[in-house]
């Protein structure tokens, strides 16, 4: 059973190994999207990630940049998708 | 354009008084009438066409949202609207270059002319109140939003007048929880909202203007410039068309802002950016995100089987309408292909170029990063001004011919004093935005000095904004076209 804090852990490490950013400037709340951590270009390749790395299947319609914009966003879209 | 300003400041007064005294319910309506007016006081054709696009899509929205459950009907009538939307502005916009080629198809090189040339005029603001009513159909498709039921509320959203020539491309779901909470005169909004403005008819009167002169006299008879001339162009046009829109932008924040409404802001000091993407988050930030979250998203997600191969025809397609946004032009397709191009190779270079960047200093990255992403997007805007494909390319061929430092190869700027004093207040302009960005804010200091410095710095504004003006006259807003 994934924790939200085990989530956040395999989210962060994939956002760091992605986008090569510097671990302090990726933090929970850090909107990833808007601080151009993470690009357009890499948001689809995070939704194979997170279907795959915690096998869920998402419907395209939630599926929005909104859903994914944080660290916390995404642990919280995956817990509900888990539970 | 005093006379303009006096006009458009009694306007704003008119309607302020109309807006503050009314109740809250009555304020959308206040600010539809006063769109209608201010279209109206352009061209009543524009009001009718901006007008009737209003209740067609007020009832559009209602009819999607009313039927969100019938899976039959609803992704009938959502693409109904939106072929509806699309076939409107196409119209419009693209009337001339579909009949020019239904009679290429159909001539097969005949000069005859097999159908009649439709010469449509582009009903002002048309691109920016279409693009606004598709995101909000999207948004109730989605079930994201509920259809207005207010028509006021919804027309208001449509044709607020600070926003109704040049965008910003305002989200329904950011102006209308604004307007339907109460909003009371409050003077710092008011004077903040006046600032602003000042600020933007600075930067489009004195900068803008200064540059967009000599700017339309080589574009104008492209054949007739080489080397200097045009290597001063291509260095420039990027300032002119930053200041000329931010400008507009600004003045447009304000005009809102007097009302206590805050537009979403089109531009964050987008020559800061050190990538080709980055950029594309810092410029026309209303439009981009909107092609960002109704195209490119969709897409990807919809082709994510594909990985990040998906990418590659989303990029394409997403910088393609926003290319033909601008027009039916191929230069504006090229500008369009020009982008993806650059961003696909900065995705697929990412980890070379972070490699080779860690070996340098910080500050020698992003001044080189910068330096690039400047000369990458002012050879881009030899597309986006040239009238046609051949015009650019006798631009880029002829860019470093002849190059000569005689005295005659500035004569294609008239006003010189105006032309130099607006570069030295774009380069103070810039030195302030670079201050922003490492969190020092120019602004906050101003406003903590003494009433009658800032009066003595308004005063000075206002005095130059009057020189320009009586010097240079005016130009129209060039977004304003599109």
């Amino acid at each position: 059973m994934e924790t939200t804090n085990g989530i956040k852990e395999k989210v962060r490490q994939y956002v760091l190994e992605t986008t090569y950013a510097a671990p302090d400037t990726v933090k929970d709340d850090t909107l990833i999207f808007t601080e151009g951590i993470f690009d357009s270009m890499g948001f689809v390749l995070l939704i194979n990630f997170i279907e795959e790395a915690f096998a869920i299947k998402a419907k395209d319609s939630e599926l929005l940049e909104d859903n994914f914009e944080s660290i916390n966003a995404i642990a919280g879209f995956v817990y509900n998708k888990l539970n | 354009m005093w006379y303009f300003l006096q006009h458009y400041f009694l306007f704003i007064l008119v309607t302020f008084l109309a807006y503050y005294t009314v109740r809250d319910k009555l304020k959308p309506y206040v600010l539809f009438i006063a769109g209608i007016f201010f279209v109206s006081a352009i061209s009543i054709k524009f009001a009718l066409v901006a007008f009737v696009f209003t209740v067609l899509n007020y009832f559009f929205g209602r009819l999607l949202y009313h039927n969100l459950g019938n899976s039959k009907l609803k992704p009938r009538i959502f693409w109904m609207i939106i072929i509806t939307d699309i076939a409107l502005l196409a119209i419009f916009k693209y009337a001339v270059f579909f009949t020019t080629v239904f009679n290429v198809v159909l001539g097969w090189g005949q000069t005859q002319t097999r159908i009649p040339y439709l010469s449509v005029v582009v009903p002002l603001g048309m691109s920016y109140y279409t693009f606004q009513v598709l995101g909000y159909i999207i948004r109730i498709n989605r079930g994201s939003e509920i259809a207005e039921k207010d028509f006021g509320m919804f027309a208001s959203y449509l044709l607020f007048f600070p926003k109704f020539i040049s965008g910003p491309v305002e989200r329904s779901n950011h102006y209308f929880p604004q307007l339907k909470k109460s909003i009371d005169l409050n003077w710092e909004n008011v004077f903040s909202g006046l600032k602003l403005f000042l600020w933007g008819l600075f930067k489009k009167v004195v900068i803008a203007n200064s540059l967009f002169d000599p700017l339309f006299r080589v574009y104008g008879d492209i054949q007739t410039f080489s080397g200097l001339p045009l290597v001063i162009v291509f260095l420039f046009q990027v300032i002119y068309i930053y200041n000329d829109f931010s400008g507009y932008t600004d003045m447009a924040l304000g005009s809102a802002k007097i009302f206590g409404i805050n537009l979403v802001d089109n531009f964050n000091r987008p020559l800061l950016a050190r990538s080709i993407s980055e950029y594309w988050r810092r410029w026309h930030i209303s439009l981009s995100s909107w092609c960002n979250d109704f195209i490119y998203n969709p897409f990807i997600v919809k082709y994510r089987r594909l990985g990040g191969l998906a990418s590659i025809p989303g990029v394409f397609i997403t910088f393609f309408i926003v290319g033909i946004w601008h027009g039916a032009n191929w230069t504006f397709v090229i500008l369009g292909i020009l982008q993806g191009i650059a961003i696909l190779y900065e995705n697929y270079t990412k980890r070379k170029r972070l490699k080779i960047a860690s070996m340098f200093h910080v500050i020698t990255v992003n001044a080189l990063s910068r330096l690039i992403v400047f000369l990458f997007m002012s050879f881009s805007m030899i597309f986006f001004f040239s009238k046609s494909t051949s015009d650019a390319w006798y631009f880029i061929t002829h860019l470093f011919k002849n190059i000569s430092f005689e005295y005659t190869q500035f004569s294609f700027i008239y006003h010189k004093t105006e032309f130099i004093l607006a570069l030295c207040f774009f380069i103070l302009f810039f030195i302030v935005e670079m201050g922003i960005e490492k969190g020092k804010d120019f602004s906050v200091f101003f406003m903590k000095q003494n009433r009658w410095i800032k009066w003595i710095v308004y005063l000075i504004g206002l005095f130059l904004i009057h020189q320009f003006n009586q010097e240079l006259g005016v130009s129209p807003f060039y977004y304003s076209r599109f």
